[in-house]
């Protein structure tokens, strides 16, 4: 009869459950976040404008508009050894964009240069930066046979010959474009098509594959990346090896940057992170930022091109 | 009570063997002393007086000159033998011996044997202890080397007695810090999930270790990984200890002897992982009598048959335990697959099987033959046929997972003196994984011939070890034990290997390929020595010098760990231990430490990938309160480095070579551990607490910087307890709390150039950012499990209805967390909500079973 009576008690418990208690999803509180602003920046010797994007970030569950991220009427400004330098207009319209003209060869080698912006519904984000030194290249070539990709496919790459600086951390970005001639047809007087001249060149950011080197990372802005703790100074050949094109381009253009720490860690890891999107069970990525009260890159690089046929 | 035990009479058995005493008049008075059941063995003083060491010279040599107090006496004499379990001959492991004359004692070592040698008296007086059961205390003459055997009976059979001289070696005395043993039957009385009883699963409710998810058989000690384990089942290397993904583990109770786990403070004697080594031990099989015990359960039945193959000389024991979910859903699966318009079966099962058989040649000689295998298997098969006026077609899906352990272990014991045992081990252990995937798709027109595609694709991967093992236990007086020996171990690493079969008959294609990464063959070799010395009343020290090394093919490692523990006693009671270790561990398991996926893949140390290294400091106390509760308080600092992590990014299921997708790091962990066990009586059970931290630094993840360990637990709490009311019904609970484990979770969302568009037309996608690795606290965890057994004599066998509950008042514990993203059609447009949810694994999960025993 207690058996009986047993089962009848835990049937009855049962039954009183409320109606999730099965559930065994539940809502829980997301991690405290902090309201930051957001800035992403390359600078360059070369560059005649300094962009900088300025957002804001979200909590992970809060919704976002397209239009929620921009950050307007902030104040960009660029400090050079302690002195400002530059003030960047606020951005227009809605839009998240702050640039300003540069002098030319406003990011001289060996200089601090500081990024501050503020907007007073935000702390104030800084980051500092020392431009890295000029670099040599010896020269830079186009090799048709870069070997075999992992799905089969063949490979060329650009490679640009360096000589590293001994003694120095030195961090290494390359990109290339592709150029394709835009044409522009030419007729005689009478209408009759003549030819074509080349007025230009159409700039295709290429598509980095994998890097024959073990030590060269895939780096965000289809960028390999490399540390010359390899090859402290030594010379190197610092290939970019993509998919071979078909037709191909009449020339490549080779950027490479030395870069600063930081942004070579931004790099990489963003990614890294991207990457790992979409596997299953993927390991976490932390990105590198080095912006203080904030989230994003400010980073510097002396850079130097290349054309190659 | 006192120190004396007044028994009228001697037991006939013993009258019997008082022949072999050489001085009979020696034997103690009856009504003063009298011995319990003794059993006297023939003496055989010719061997025992001159020890022949033979090819042990040399190892003998090296001890005399590390050990001068090893100097031999002649006035002295050593009592040797074994301590075993009267009713069933079963060897009885860590049976304290205390001779009251002269105040010294010895432990009986993994095979019940102890050897103790003191001054020669007429009349020595022993008392022998162990755990549950009752206290033996006799008299012996020591006029020369004693062979005796002790047979103790359990507590519970015993009758009203006056105890004398209740004492055991306390967990004062001993040197060794950081080591519990859990009675095994105390394990098999903690209410389990579904009622499958479960070894690791106890192990994790005690103090310093963590379970790692809900549910899971994982054991992260101190702040180590799962890898950093050392399972030994018989002395053989389990690699893999989960059936079922982790909800179980392969240990079957009905066929386990004895448990211990060493967290810290390791002897000399062990090597090869960084945190803990988990000692199983089969039972040897009753050798008096036939018996067997059996359960079913919810999920699984076993059974273990156990009896005599010669009475007194030899035994066998054998034990299964088989899941049915496979076979009761067998029906389900058919009809379910017939209204699909197919036929085929589905279902997923494990087993293990424990076998082990010994025999005694001599006094001198025993010997160990034990077996074990284990396997998971999951299956599908499934055909679907059709017919289209006269032409056919058939479509075969055949898949399959399957991952087990099988573990072999020849044992010789060899008494080569009273004062010298020597074990020598021969062992076999193969962990294995294989996944397979296949169809078959055959179409016949009418008047052709059938066209046929074959796809399949193989994978396996595991490894494989024989290893020979020569230890020795030395005794030379009652203040020094001494052990030594060597082993070597072959391991072949089995990292990956895929077979494609791709056939097509239309095409005449025929693809047979296979991938993936070489086996990789190493040897691991060791030597140890370590000396368990009682250099006075107070102090007491285990010191001794692993030396190991590792040669994978292009490289060989080597390591001299030196091994430490003290205890000083004080009055009170209070002693106060410090233990100090290094330990090196030259393989690695890249697995995933979320749930208990059978692809873990142990692979070796090789010019790239460093052995772990280890260091661990330890400063405790510890008391016997009252009369059975032993407490103990710890504290450690541990580190380690060349620890082994998954690159950031990379995953499991990527199958470029795993050099490539592993990072070696370092960690470390600290804490404070206390501990109150009650092993015997009534009410018996545990009580521990740890505070902790656990981290780690690899240069590769997390910007190189420190975080905090996924098991990082600053709180574990655990109370384990069993009241029996009555011989016929019994209560058991657990309650445990811990601090929720870490892991990564982004605390807010940005904007971040596409990595995938050049600098030239920037685009963003929405990252979310993760300051540092391991940043968010899952909810704590806490539980409660009850169970109650009615146990009841019938006339051939006794039976036990055993009733439970697993997380009986539904505690929705984390398993794991994710980000849930709902679209929802509201007032005319989509609206987007976003919600961080935990899913949880077991709401309340009641069992029951039904057992037996005879």
């Amino acid at each position: 009869m207690y058996k009986l009576l047993f089962l009848f008690i835990i049937a009855c418990g049962l039954t009183s459950c409320s109606e999730d208690f099965f559930d065994q999803t539940i809502d829980i509180d997301p991690p405290a976040y902090d309201k930051q602003l957001v800035a992403h920046a390359l600078a360059s010797n070369l560059d005649s404008v300094f962009t900088l994007p300025l957002t804001r970030n979200f909590g992970i569950l809060e919704q976002t508009p397209d239009s929620g991220w921009a950050v307007n009427n902030a104040l960009v400004q660029i400090y050079e050894d302690g002195q400002l330098k530059l003030v960047a207009p606020p951005a227009l319209n809605g839009g998240q964009w702050y640039s300003v003209p540069l002098p030319p060869g406003f990011f001289q080698s060996g200089k601090s240069y500081e990024l501050r912006a503020s907007h007073p519904d935000f702390t104030t984000i800084s980051a500092r930066q020392i431009m890295p030194s000029p670099f040599q290249i010896d020269s830079a070539a186009y090799r048709e046979n870069a070997g075999i990709s992992g799905d089969g496919t063949k490979l060329s790459a650009v490679d640009v010959y360096l000589k590293d600086q001994a003694g120095v951390k030195n961090f290494y970005v390359i990109t290339v474009d592709g150029l394709s001639p835009e044409l522009t047809p030419y007729f005689d007087q009478l209408g009759n098509f003549l030819g074509y001249d080349t007025t230009g060149f159409y700039f295709n950011s290429i598509y980095p594959e994998t890097a024959e080197d073990p030590n060269v990372r895939l780096a965000a802005g289809r960028a390999f990346a490399v540390s010359d703790q390899f090859f402290d100074g030594q010379a190197y050949k610092l290939s970019f090896r993509t998919y071979y094109q078909y037709g191909g381009y009449s020339q490549y253009r080779a950027h490479v940057w030395s870069v600063t720490e930081d942004y070579f860690l931004y790099v990489v890891s963003a990614q890294r992170k991207y990457d790992a999107g979409d596997l299953p069970l993927t390991e976490p990525v932390t990105v590198h930022h080095n912006v203080e009260q904030g989230l994003g890159i400010f980073g510097l690089g002396w850079e130097e091109v290349r054309d190659v046929q | 009570m006192g120190n004396q035990l007044s028994i009228p009479y001697l037991p006939l058995f013993v009258k019997k063997n008082l022949k072999y005493f050489p001085q009979p008049t020696t034997l103690p008075h009856s009504g003063v002393i009298a011995p319990v059941n003794i059993f006297l063995m023939t003496r055989t003083p010719t061997l025992f007086r001159q020890p022949r060491l033979g090819p042990l010279f040399f190892a003998g040599y090296f001890l005399f000159l590390c050990f001068p107090v090893l100097a031999q006496n002649p006035a002295r004499y050593t009592l040797s033998g074994y301590v075993s379990d009267a009713e069933s001959g079963e060897r009885l492991i860590g049976a304290t011996l205390f001779a009251q004359t002269g105040a010294q004692g010895t432990v009986t070592n993994t095979f019940g044997f102890y050897s103790l040698t003191l001054p020669a008296t007429d009349s020595l007086r022993v008392v022998v202890s162990y755990v549950g059961y009752q206290t033996e205390s006799f008299l012996v003459p020591l006029r020369e080397n004693q062979a005796l055997n002790i047979p103790l009976s359990a507590s519970a059979m015993l009758k009203e007695v006056e105890i004398v001289g209740e004492r055991y070696e306390r967990i004062e005395e001993r040197a060794q810090m950081s080591r519990i043993d859990v009675p095994i039957e105390q394990i098999k009385k903690v209410p389990a999930l579904l009622g499958e009883k479960d070894v690791l699963k106890a192990l994790q409710l005690l103090p310093g270790v963590s379970g790692g998810g809900e549910g899971q058989a994982g054991i992260y000690v101190r702040g180590g990984g799962p890898d950093q384990n050392l399972i030994l089942l018989d002395g053989v290397p389990v690699y893999n200890a989960s059936h079922l993904f982790g909800f179980f583990s392969v240990f079957n109770t009905d066929a386990i002897k004895d448990v211990s786990l060493t967290k810290g403070g390791f002897p000399a004697r062990y090597g090869g992982r960084l945190s803990s080594v988990i000692e199983i031990n089969l039972k040897e099989g009753n050798e008096k009598e036939f018996h067997g015990e059996g359960s079913i359960g919810l999920v699984a039945s076993r059974l273990t048959l156990e009896g005599p193959i010669q009475k007194g000389k030899s035994s066998f024991i054998v034990s299964g335990r088989r899941t049915y979910i496979d076979v009761l859903a067998r029906p389900l699966i058919k009809k379910a697959f017939e209204s699909d318009g197919g036929t085929g079966k589905t279902g997923y099962y494990f087993y293990d099987v424990n076998a082990k058989v010994n025999h005694r040649f001599s006094d001198k000689d025993r010997v160990y033959l034990s077996f074990y295998t284990g396997r998971d298997k999951f299956y599908l098969d499934l055909t679907e046929r059709n017919d289209f006026g006269g032409n056919t077609s058939e479509y075969t899906v055949n898949s399959g997972l399957g991952w087990g352990n099988v573990t072999t272990a020849l044992r010789w014991n060899h008494l080569l003196s009273p004062k010298l045992f020597a074990n020598t081990t021969l062992t076999y252990s193969r962990y294995n994984f294989n996944t397979s995937a296949g169809s078959t798709d055959r179409t016949t027109f009418i008047n052709e011939s059938p066209q046929e595609s074959i796809f399949s694709l193989n994978y396996f991967s595991g490894i494989d070890d024989v290893a020979a093992k020569l230890d020795f236990d030395y005794s030379p007086n009652p203040n020094h034990l001494i052990k030594f020996g060597a082993n070597a171990i072959y391991h072949t690493f089995h990292p990956g290997e895929f077979t494609t079969r791709i056939r097509d008959s239309q095409d005449s294609l025929d693809i047979n390929t296979k991938l993936g990464q070489p086996d990789v063959n190493a040897t691991e070799f060791a030597a140890y020595v370590e000396d368990d010395w009682k250099a006075t009343n107070r102090l007491r020290l285990n010191y001794g010098l692993h030396f190991s090394g590792f040669s994978p093919e292009e490289k060989t490692y080597v390591s001299l760990q030196p091994r430490f523990n003290a205890r000083y006693l004080f009055d009170g009671g209070w002693a106060l231990k410090s233990a100090f270790s290094t330990m090196r561990q030259y393989i690695h398991l890249l697995t995933n430490e979320s749930i208990g996926l059978p692809t873990d893949l142990w692979l070796p140390t090789t010019a790239r990938i460093k052995p772990q290294d280890s260091w661990q400091v330890a400063l405790g106390l510890a008391k016997t309160l009252g009369k059975n509760y032993e407490f103990s308080v710890e504290t450690y600092y541990k580190e380690m480095s060349n620890v082994i992590a998954f690159r950031e990014g990379a995953s499991l299921f990527q199958f470029s070579d795993w050099q490539g997708r592993v990072t070696q790091g370092d960690g470390r962990g600290y804490g404070a551990e206390f501990f109150v066990q009650k092993k015997t009586g009534k009410f018996s059970g545990w009580v521990g607490y740890t505070l902790s931290w656990a981290y780690r630094k690899f240069p590769e993840l997390n910007l190189g910087r420190e975080y905090p360990y996924k098991y990082d637990r600053r709180h574990d709490f655990e109370i384990v307890g069993t009241y029996k009311f009555n011989p016929r019904v019994q209560l058991s609970a657990t309650w445990v709390y811990a601090t929720g484990s870490a892991t990564t979770i982004g605390t807010s969302k940005y904007q971040q150039p596409d990595p995938g568009s050049g600098r030239q037309y920037y685009s963003f996608y929405t990252t979310t950012d993760t300051p540092i690795r391991n940043n968010f606290r899952q909810p704590g965890y806490h539980r409660f499990d009850i169970g109650v057994d009615f146990t009841k004599q019938k006339r051939r066998y006794e039976r036990t209805w055993s009733f439970g509950a697993y997380n009986a008042y539904n505690r929705k514990n984390p398993f794991f967390i994710f980000l849930s993203e709902k679209s929802e059609y509201k007032d005319g447009q989509y609206v987007q909500t976003t919600s961080l949810k935990q899913a949880s694994l077991f709401p309340v999960i009641p069992y029951f079973a039904w057992s037996f025993k005879f």
